[in-house]
């Protein structure tokens, strides 16, 4: 794993992460911890591939946890170890853009069914030119494709995500991709 | 059946095989076919509102970009009608319409990484949920068709370009 391939794991992780990051005392219990819990292999997992004292910190932690779902006290040293490393990235250009955007398509979507873990963004150009922004939606790997509420909720997603792009004043196109959390911890996974 | 409907289904049958292992040959085809299904329907419709002459549809039909029609699909995905088009048009954009507008804009999106991006894979729940997409822009254009700001919206599809000059 390259520097920017690292950056980009740590800005997808601060992104599933951010209720926890962003409000430290928020409650380490009830659905948004267990999503965190299950989205592990993702936040924790990819950016333990990395070089670097951060990413050193995170694999041995990675190790402990093996193949099981993580303790609360290991999610809780995963966050820390992601919170210095989002701390010593800092902000990109557009960065802010693409958090406000997170943040309306979270409002947007309103609850979420149980098999979405959480959202990523990231900004860029489609095929032709025009600026646009693309939101990643995390499905636990037992999710049904052929379910009425995975259909559902589908279908609704992109008005979502147009009106979500609208309301953080945004111009840009906004375009989604679905990928369980095999798809993308999977080694040389397209990373969001 | 019309080759839109044909498409489609052909979409869903390629994105319901091998369910365990599908294979990415399959999962690009569906979506490229999904995308197709939608981009006739829409031709289609936009002819048959434009050209009286059936012989004369089908040349016309040949005049319409896919860049363009991306484009001309925004303002309609947004639910924010520019100037010239609010004009023509006492509606508002009907959440069915939005719904075909922004399906179609993610599926030009999708098609387009589907058949040229190798080194990005797709998923059987990325996959289908894109063609469940699809189905419901058919079902919500069959239930807006008739609207006159749908005929605005066709209209647009091809002249949309010329109208921002």
């Amino acid at each position: 794993m390259n520097g920017y391939e690292f950056a980009r794991a740590v800005r997808t992780g601060r992104n599933l992460a951010h209720r926890f990051l962003s409000a430290p005392s928020a409650p380490r219990a009830g659905a948004d911890w267990e999503r965190l819990r299950a989205a592990a292999p993702v936040w924790l997992g990819v950016p333990a591939r990395g070089a670097g004292p951060t990413a050193q910190r995170l694999r041995a932690l990675a190790a402990r946890i093996g193949d099981g779902p993580p303790t609360d006290a290991e999610l809780a040293e995963g966050l820390e170890a992601l919170a210095s490393a989002a701390a010593a990235l800092g902000d990109e250009p557009g960065d802010a853009e693409a958090r406000a955007i997170l943040a309306a398509v979270e409002r947007a979507v309103g609850t979420l069914p149980p098999f979405v873990l959480g959202f990523d963004c990231t900004l860029d150009t489609d095929w032709s030119g025009d600026p646009c922004a693309w939101v990643w939606v995390l499905l636990r790997d037992d999710t049904d494709p052929d379910s009425e509420e995975f259909r559902t909720f589908s279908r609704e997603l992109g008005r979502h995500l147009w009106d979500a792009t609208l309301a953080a004043g945004s111009a840009r196109i906004p375009y989604s991709r679905l990928h369980t959390v095999s798809d993308a911890f999977a080694p040389g996974a397209e990373v969001a | 059946m019309s080759l839109a409907d044909d498409l489609l289904e052909q979409a869903e049958h390629l994105a319901q095989r091998d369910p365990t292992r599908p294979k990415q040959a399959s999962l690009r085809r569906a979506i490229s076919s999904a995308y197709y299904a939608l981009f006739h329907l829409l031709i289609r419709e936009a002819t048959a509102a434009l050209v009286a002459d059936a012989r004369l549809r089908e040349l016309v039909s040949r005049a319409f970009d896919h860049g363009e029609m991306k484009q001309a699909c925004r303002p309609f995905a947004a639910g924010a009608l520019p100037d010239h088009l609010r004009a023509v048009t006492d509606a508002t954009v009907p959440n069915d319409l939005r719904t075909v507008a922004e399906v179609f804009a993610q599926l030009q999106q999708s098609r387009h990484e589907a058949d040229y991006n190798v080194a990005r894979g797709f998923s059987r729940p990325d996959t289908l949920g894109l063609l469940a997409r699809v189905r419901g822009a058919f079902e919500a254009w069959g239930r807006v068709r008739t609207q006159q700001i749908a005929t605005v919206f066709l209209v647009n599809l091809l002249l949309a370009k010329k109208w921002a000059r």
